[in-house]
């Protein structure tokens, strides 16, 4: 059950959010309704794979709040925001922060549904990634102190020789480590392990630019 | 005494008197003159001739020479006697009578009363008694009545010269009464013990059209006062005019009507102020009354002005809550679009129980019917009305102010109650009028607690005062302001930014209106409370609507977020 993706539905109006959950079992997904902001952090579960359709407008906690709660965790699922007339500056902010949508109310139907659909998507994908990047980050826990030396030389684009020289090694020592932290990574290329690091530090990919 | 003694004394000399009835042997023997007196006799001969005797003796005695007797004479003899007397003293018979040389003596009194009388000589040349002769002989008398009669007619010229000052005086005096009173622009009229108009002034005939002659000596109430503004009929035993001269007491009325003499009638004020005599009894009253057709016209006018400026605040009111308002109706058609989209799918997925629709459908009919409810809510408030107080229930009130308020609240994070209290629930009011202050108040307290952490609440509430309905609207914000309180119901008066302080004048104006006074409670740091008074109502004239049935008497707390 967990496995399956979960459409997660807040919106303090009775009516309205049980009309979206219907709407969802219409389709055939499942959907988990919440009255407020609150009582969905309590349930918050950040290993279901779903999506969340959150209102703007509701009382003590706002769906914007909610999001911001949300974004300080490492994986949430994507939020589409719906949201009544006059909101729109609301939800405009709340893209801003990351929405993956925003409807108007009343709202097409199918338009909820693609959006929720394409929110699916995006979390899997979201999902993927985390997990390859879990994957990455355990492989380079695996490194020693100077195979992460080499790695940082490397990454700057440096050679062999350069790295040796900085390093004040052999450069035969400098392509033995190469080799282990290409076979820690499990990575078949260079571009393969610049792509897995930059996945972890997406940072990195600037510093590379500027050397 | 004989009772009318005439005497005639003929005096014979020298001859004797040969009179009728009388001793004509008169003899002169002893050489005396015989002198025979006749004397007229009522008692008879022997009386007379004793009564005389001592007369005729007197003068015997006195007389020397002359022999004095009494003849008696009949009173027929008095005739031929004094023709003898009359006949001239050379006439024949006289002189065979030896009469002639006969004298009367003229100094008798009573002889020349009787000559005159009897027209004889010397008297018969002369006229009979005459104006003059009165004049001559009354003359003091007739100076004297003369001079009173002049003396009377002086007087009376006098007294009539000053009645008639007087009563010129009295007329200038009433005609400047009533020229003053005609110089009046209020009616003024005054009516006796019996009712019946006494006097009436120019103004008073101008504005009923009844002249002063119609209305003067007849009773007033059933000419101008028979019946009631609303068409029924006035008895005189009600009229406050008459009341007046009855209890003594001063009065005013300041709603009635008069009839005109075209049979219209205008709207009047009046005073009605007993009149008291010099002995301060009361005599009548007095009435002094204003056609207030104009004024009535005027304040009618500014009544309409005031509806149509509370209208415009209120579209006002309501464009400024539109987006509040436009939520409130997509919740509805939100969730009757998405379960209808939802029961069509999954009868296209062949997934659809009939339960599953039904209940799907009753859902999208409740639905429908909230946002015909709150289209119904607005519609009522933007609806140009008459200003007429009607009974409203308190509650239908309330409910119209949370519908249009709610979303605002919940934006707010407002918790919205209301209370209506036993006995509270209808007033005489103009309903969209009310709801327009209580919105502008909640409004208001929305935005006074926007910032605060404290909790937020508003509470509306209806408490029954006496004959009046308290109407309160309590919240938990940071109270008012130091020094603001006795300028807050003025115009352009605001605490807030963009306020253009009207709401709260406009608010004040309304509750006015009403017969109330719009005031306000305030403690720093715990909230406000703004609060007036309605009058009472018993009954609001059935169900108006839904909300009155259900929230009447009660008391609940709209958790404003429980529907949104």
């Amino acid at each position: 059950m967990s496995n399956d993706p979960t459409v997660f539905i807040v919106d303090d109006d009775d009516e309205v959010r049980e009309a979206i959950g219907l709407l969802m079992d219409s389709v055939g997904l499942a959907a988990e309704t919440f009255d407020s902001a609150w009582a969905y952090l309590n349930c918050f579960d950040p290993k279901r794979p779903g999506c969340l359709v959150l209102d703007v407008r509701m009382r003590h906690m706002s769906g914007l709040e909610l999001q911001e709660r949300l974004t300080e965790e490492p994986l949430h699922p994507p939020i589409i925001i719906i949201t009544g007339h006059g909101d729109v500056p609301m939800a405009v902010r709340a893209v801003k922060n990351g929405a993956v949508d925003f409807i108007e109310k009343p709202f097409n139907d199918q338009a909820l549904l693609d959006a929720v659909h394409r929110a699916l998507e995006l979390d899997q994908e979201q999902r993927g990634k985390a997990l390859e990047v879990a994957q990455v980050q355990d492989r380079l826990e695996r490194l020693t102190k100077r195979e992460r030396e080499v790695l940082e030389q490397i990454l700057a684009g440096k050679r062999n020789k350069v790295i040796a020289a900085d390093l004040g090694i052999s450069q035969s020592t400098v392509e033995a480590h190469r080799a282990k932290v290409m076979e820690k990574l499990e990575a078949r290329s260079l571009s393969e392990l610049m792509r897995m690091v930059l996945l972890v530090y997406p940072d990195r990919a600037t510093n590379a630019a500027e050397n | 005494m004989p009772a009318l003694s005439l005497i005639l004394l003929l005096s014979l000399l020298p001859t004797a008197l040969p009179a009728q009835g009388a001793d004509s042997t008169a003899s002169a023997a002893d050489g005396q003159r015989e002198v025979r007196i006749g004397v007229l006799s009522h008692g008879g001969d022997a009386h007379t001739r004793d009564h005389w005797a001592p007369t005729a003796d007197y003068l015997t005695l006195q007389v020397p020479g002359h022999r004095f007797s009494v003849v008696p004479l009949d009173f027929d003899a008095v005739e031929p006697a004094v023709a003898l007397l009359q006949m001239p003293a050379d006439s024949t018979a006289a002189r065979a009578g030896g009469y002639s040389d006969w004298t009367v003596p003229l100094d008798y009194q009573s002889v020349q009363k009787l000559l005159r009388e009897e027209h004889r000589a010397p008297y018969d040349e002369e006229a009979r008694f005459t104006l003059l002769d009165a004049l001559a002989q009354y003359w003091l008398a007739v100076l004297a009545g003369v001079v009173a009669l002049l003396a009377m007619v002086l007087l009376t010229s006098r007294v009539l010269q000053l009645n008639h000052r007087l009563s010129r005086a009295n007329t200038r005096l009433e005609r400047r009464h009533q020229l003053i009173l005609d110089s009046v622009a209020e009616g003024i009229y005054g009516v006796d013990l019996n009712g019946c108009t006494t006097f009436v002034n120019k103004a008073m005939e101008g504005m009923s059209g009844w002249r002063a002659e119609e209305l003067i000596g007849n009773e007033t109430h059933e000419i101008i006062h028979h019946t009631r503004a609303d068409g029924e009929p006035h008895p005189k035993d009600d009229c406050p005019v008459y009341a007046t001269f009855r209890d003594e007491q001063p009065r005013f009325v300041d709603e009635d009507v008069f009839w005109r003499r075209d049979g219209s009638s205008f709207p009047v004020e009046y005073s009605a102020t007993p009149i008291r005599d010099e002995q301060g009894t009361t005599i009548g009253t007095v009435v002094v009354c204003r056609d207030i057709t104009e004024r009535r016209e005027a304040a009618d006018r500014f009544r309409r002005q005031e509806a149509e400026q509370a209208h415009f605040m209120r579209l006002s009111t309501l464009g400024e809550m539109a987006s509040g308002i436009a939520h409130e109706l997509n919740q509805p058609l939100t969730a009757i679009s998405t379960n209808a989209r939802a029961c069509v799918r999954m009868i296209d997925a062949e997934r659809a129980t009939v339960a599953t629709c039904l209940e799907v459908m009753t859902k999208i009919a409740d639905q429908a019917e909230r946002a015909g409810e709150v289209i119904r809510h607005i519609r009522r408030f933007v609806r140009k009305e008459e200003p007429e107080m009607a009974p409203v229930a308190v509650a239908d009130i309330f409910e119209t102010v949370l519908v249009l308020m709610r979303e605002d609240a919940r934006r707010a994070g407002v918790l919205l109650h209301r209370q209506v209290g036993f006995g509270a629930d209808c007033v005489m009011a103009q309903r969209t009028q009310i709801e327009q202050v209580l919105l502008n108040l909640v409004r208001n307290a929305l935005e006074a607690m926007s910032e605060q952490l404290r909790e937020r609440r508003v509470l509306l509430l209806a408490r029954r005062n006496g004959d009046v309905v308290e109407m309160r609207i309590v919240d938990t914000g940071p109270g008012l302001g130091k020094g603001s309180p006795e300028h807050l119901f003025e115009p352009f008066v605001t605490t807030k930014p963009q306020g253009l302080g009207v709401g709260l004048s406009i608010s004040h104006g309304i509750i006015d209106a009403h017969g109330g006074r719009l005031r306000v409670d305030s403690t720093p740091g715990i909230g406000a409370t703004f609060f007036f008074s309605l009058p009472h109502v018993d009954d609001c004239g059935g169900p108006q609507d839904a909300a009155n049935s259900l929230h009447t008497g009660g008391s609940e707390t709209d958790y404003a977020g429980e529907r949104a």
